[in-house]
């Protein structure tokens, strides 16, 4: 009887010590860091709602070190991969997981806004410059480098071309309900009405979706339709807008979301209708052209808007700032990505403004058919455009 | 005139959509009594099919139209055959079974057809419009009103005119006098999951031009799926139909009249639907749970048995393991230990629920995030920075919001209580989408600090500590109550509660107590995953939160008090390992941990343990 207790015992006591230990040991030690080496960690959706948006950025990103052969001025770039999904606990883990145990300089991402809301604390208790892709907001940390500016800056931008050059009077601004749809509603609306149009209608549409047919009755007597559409709504407002008999020409405030490969699902519907945004392939520029060549040679494929600006802008200002400060000091490269300005990219010059927003040009572009697909075509380019609050 | 009419057609062919896709759903719950959360994965199937047929191979519609039915339909044969056979009317292993298989299926998809959404295109023959007012309308829609109405037709005269219906309706009332009389249920219910399937699969391609297909798509399918079934009533088509319609009609006349509330309507519709009829609109059979939950057959009387020295090592072990380990790990896996503490919480809040009451709610994480908006909100907005004051506010106002739940999800019974419980965790999360003022809405709150909790400065060393404390006095706490009167009385309702009803017990009101103590515990645990995190989100309140703190009590052990903890930290350790190094792959891993969970360890991972032990040296 005594045997078997102590037998007991110390199964009891061997079964918890083994859990602890198999959990501790089966989290993975990253290799140690080098101190000569300029660590780039890179914190993107690889699952969740946004699981499409990862691998885009990621192609960028090597893109940027395979041109440079993974190094700047001597020395050597490491770059490291985390999945940021689309959940904050998830983000702030993996962030800690990528400055404690890997000791990244810098971090590009995360792409979502909430995700990078919740990791800008943290890597600003930290000294860790970062470059995420969602809006800009006051709780950021002073290290957050927001090449996309915010939302209502490039809203504004679409209002202003949608009152002047499809000479618009009246607009119904139909976006998702979610925060980056609020700045573009408020930026459309006030770009629209300093060009001389006024908004007749407003409506919000909840994430995912699918019956837009509720929302064509409240348009009201509108001559333009402005939208801010993810996927997979946009797929069933195209369709439905031909269904129902729409005439209005439609902008995409923000295309972003609407890369060519979706236009080219989208077919014929979406022939004619207009997007705002930055960056396009078919930017007619020899910058762009030879970018554009050279990028299908590495990956076999056009680079789409999330690719260029979140993985390709971004990685080449990290390289740039460490060429600047000739340093992967943390606090040097977070000095040195605030100072750039006039950086050259495929889509035009780049700067940052004291606030640490992007300065840059945006295109607005007519979805045009092809012999292979559907393309955005530039129609108008707005140089420099400021962010707006 | 004309406008009112193509406002009543929206709403009928949207809610004649919404019948095609939770017909099969109802015939497979109220037929055969499984409740297949993997029917929107078969939608998912017959979307991906029938739109590669046509658009890939310029298969005919038709053709395609019956393949995708075709492939659905054998997808579900052998999930039936195979998997959900042996679950009959289980409904917590055939939710986390078929749970487990929307994870496997999404991922699936996304390996097969990319994350980029795929677009469906009506017929040729179908496409076009009629003027109908200030717009037109398309011709589409009101084939899918002549498509639905002639499923639903055929539904109902198999149903009530042929013979094959009656074994079926008989097998609905009593299953054991239709085997006693010599006929093959099995394989009726079989060729019931085989048809239903299949209408899940035509409904696919048939929904593609509205909803398109997309790897993500199979949940929100879901829902919508099982609002309809349960406001119509199990075990009627007549009811899907009606539910669907009437599902259709409110939510498209909300958007159109009162757009700000849309995204209640049908919440809203949903609650006050079964507060009225509890059974639903034309329910004629209320199905309840005929088995006691996964993992709750075996009493808990081991650990009575345990001597003292035994019990202590067994606790002391790991408690000094956890209360040493800040100095020995590195930050990031203290992070990692912060959050198995947290969840470890909210798991064993969970069981009071689930294992001790025998109460399966799919809406646990209402509370649990409920705890950690209220928390953010008295961080962020008004500078409320101290736990102990923010837990004399939390705890009252969790308990008010538990109890008033509790009376409402408690009027109902087995597979009804688990979608009342759903429907509030839902409705509480567009209540955090649209309350933007407060919640910040998609977006969240964030910027949440950590807490300051008087012996240390704040920081993610005194919070662990914090965190750890209340682990150890949740855990002091609910153990203290599994071994009360009050916890005895729950085993009882959970065992046999028309036995405790005799004995004098008012088992409704235990009941709802234990639903407030749940809440409670699991308010405190979102109270500080909301710090842990820094930011709160809508999907805290949801149904994937649940369902993941489901998991962790199933996969740890239910029937041993120290099971959810141990769950809880597999879970978490699992997302840990899988998140670093191949993440693409987590929804697979998941959702196969389900599907074993059920398959290979209904007692979890606690019960290993006891096997090792009593094995024979």
């Amino acid at each position: 009887m005594k045997q078997s207790v102590t037998t007991s015992q110390w199964n009891s006591i061997l079964f918890t010590i083994s859990l602890v230990v198999i959990l501790l040991g089966g989290c993975g030690e990253s290799d140690a860091p080098e101190s000569n080496e300029l660590r780039i960690g890179a914190l993107v959706p690889h699952t969740g709602i946004a699981a499409s948006v990862g691998p885009e950025v990621m192609r960028g990103i090597e893109y940027v070190l395979k041109e440079a052969g993974y190094a700047v001025d001597g020395v050597a770039v490491v770059l490291i991969d985390e999945d940021e999904g689309d959940n904050p606990a998830n983000a702030v883990m993996r962030v800690r997981k990528l400055v404690e145990e890997d000791g990244v300089d810098v971090v590009i991402g995360p792409m979502l806004a909430h995700t990078s809301a919740a990791v800008a604390p943290y890597l600003q208790s930290q000294g860790v410059p970062h470059l995420p892709w969602g809006m800009a907001d006051s709780s950021s940390s002073p290290h957050s480098v927001y090449t996309a500016g915010t939302g209502k800056g490039n809203g504004h931008v679409a209002g202003e071309f949608a009152a002047t050059e499809l000479a618009a009077k009246k607009a119904a601004i139909l976006v998702m309900d979610y925060a980056l749809g609020h700045q573009m509603r408020d930026g459309f609306r006030d770009g629209f009405e300093a060009s001389g149009g006024s908004v007749v209608s407003t409506q919000l549409l909840p994430l995912g979706a699918s019956d837009l047919a509720p929302y064509f009755e409240g348009i009201g007597e509108a001559d333009v339709l402005a939208v801010l559409m993810v996927n997979p709504t946009d797929f069933a407002f195209v369709r439905q807008y031909h269904e129902f008999g729409l005439t209005q020409p439609v902008v995409f405030i923000s295309a972003q979301p609407q890369e060519e490969p979706l236009l080219t699902q989208m077919g014929e519907d979406v022939v004619g209708m207009y997007g705002v945004t930055m960056y396009a392939p078919a930017i007619d520029t020899a910058e762009n052209q030879a970018f554009v060549k050279r990028f299908r040679e590495h990956f076999d494929r056009d680079p789409g808007i999330a690719t260029v600006h979140a993985g390709v802008w971004t990685t080449a200002m990290v390289l740039e700032a460490a060429r600047e400060s000739g340093s992967t000091d943390r606090r040097a490269l977070s000095a040195a990505l605030q100072g750039i300005s006039g950086f050259d990219t495929p889509a035009g010059a780049l700067s940052i403004t004291a606030d640490r927003m992007g300065v840059h040009d945006v295109f607005a572009f007519r979805a045009e058919a092809h012999q292979d697909g559907v393309r955005w075509n530039v129609v108008k380019r707005y140089p420099a455009v400021k962010p707006a609050y | 005139m004309e406008d009112i009419l193509r406002y009543l057609l929206s709403g009928l062919s949207y809610g004649m959509l919404l019948f095609l896709i939770a017909c099969g759903l109802s015939l497979i719950l109220g037929v055969m009594g499984i409740l297949n959360l993997a029917h929107g994965s078969l939608y998912m199937i017959g979307a991906y099919v029938g739109l590669s047929l046509v658009q890939q191979w310029e298969v005919p519609w038709l053709l395609a139209l019956l393949a995708a039915g075709a492939v659905a339909a054998l997808v579900g044969l052998i999930m039936e055959r195979l998997l959900l056979r042996r679950l009959h009317r289980s409904y917590n292993q055939q939710v986390l079974l078929t749970l487990g298989l929307v994870y496997i299926f999404g991922n699936a998809a996304l390996w097969i057809w990319g994350s980029f959404p795929l677009s469906g295109k009506p017929p040729a023959f179908l496409s076009g419009s009629i003027n109908l007012g200030r717009y037109d309308f398309p011709v589409y829609r009101l084939a899918l009103l002549v498509f639905g109405s002639a499923v639903a037709a055929g539904l109902v005269w198999l149903q009530n005119g042929t013979r094959a219906g009656a074994i079926v309706r008989a097998g609905m009332h009593d299953r054991d006098m239709v085997l006693a009389l010599g006929i093959n249920y099995p394989l009726v219910c079989s060729a019931v999951f085989l048809l239903g399937a299949f209408l899940a699969g035509l409904a696919g391609l048939i929904g593609a031009p509205l909803l398109g297909a997309n790897w993500n798509m199979a949940f929100p399918v879901l829902l919508s799926a099982m609002i309809v079934v349960v406001i119509g009533g199990l075990g009627r088509i007549e009811g899907t139909l009606l539910g669907a319609l009437l599902i259709g009609l409110f939510d498209t006349l909300g958007r159109i009249f009162f757009p700000d509330l849309a995204m209640f309507t049908i919440y809203a519709v949903f609650v006050a639907v079964l507060l009225w009829r509890p059974a639903g609109l034309l329910g004629r059979v209320a199905i309840e749970d005929a088995s006691p939950p996964v993992g709750l057959r075996i009493a808990p009387a081991t650990s009575r048995s345990k001597s003292a020295m035994r019990r202590y090592a067994f606790v002391a072990a790991p408690a000094i393991a956890l209360f040493l380990a800040p100095w020995f790990v590195s930050g990031h896996l203290l992070n990692m230990l912060t959050e198995i503490c947290i969840f470890g919480v909210f798991a064993l809040s969970h069981n009071v629920l689930f294992g001790q009451t025998g109460l399966f709610s799919l809406g646990h994480a209402a509370f649990f995030g409920m705890g950690a908006y209220l928390a953010g909100s008295l961080m962020v907005h008004q500078g409320v920075t101290n736990f102990w004051l923010m837990a004399w506010i939390l705890v009252p106002v969790i308990a008010a919001f538990a109890a008033l739940a509790g009376l409402v999800a408690l009027r109902t019974r087995g597979v009804y209580f688990l979608f009342v419980t759903l429907a509030i965790g839902e409705l509480l999360t567009s209540v955090a989408l649209k309350w933007v003022s407060v919640t910040g809405g998609s977006n969240g709150l964030y910027g949440i600090p950590y807490p300051d909790v008087g012996f240390a400065a704040p920081g993610a060393f005194s919070f662990y500590f914090l965190v750890l404390g209340i682990l150890g006095f949740t855990a002091f706490v609910l153990h203290r109550l599994s071994r009360s009167p009050l916890g005895m009385a729950l085993q009882g309702i959970r065992d046999n509660e028309r036995r405790m009803q005799h004995l004098g017990y008012d088992t409704q009101a235990v009941k709802l107590l234990a639903f407030v103590i749940a809440g409670v515990f699991a308010g405190i645990a979102g109270a500080l995953y909301a710090s842990y995190s820094t930011t709160v989100v809508p999907s805290y309140l949801g149904a994937m939160m649940s369902t993941l703190v489901m998991l962790m009590v199933i996969l740890g052990g239910a029937q041993h008090f120290h099971g959810p903890l141990l769950g809880a930290a597999l879970i978490i350790w699992l997302r840990f390992a899988v998140g670093s190094t191949v993440p693409a792959w987590w929804d697979m891993i998941l959702g196969t941990v389900f599907v074993l969970t059920v398959w290979w360890l209904p007692g979890g991972l606690a019960s290993l343990e006891s096997r090792f032990r009593r094995s024979p040296r």
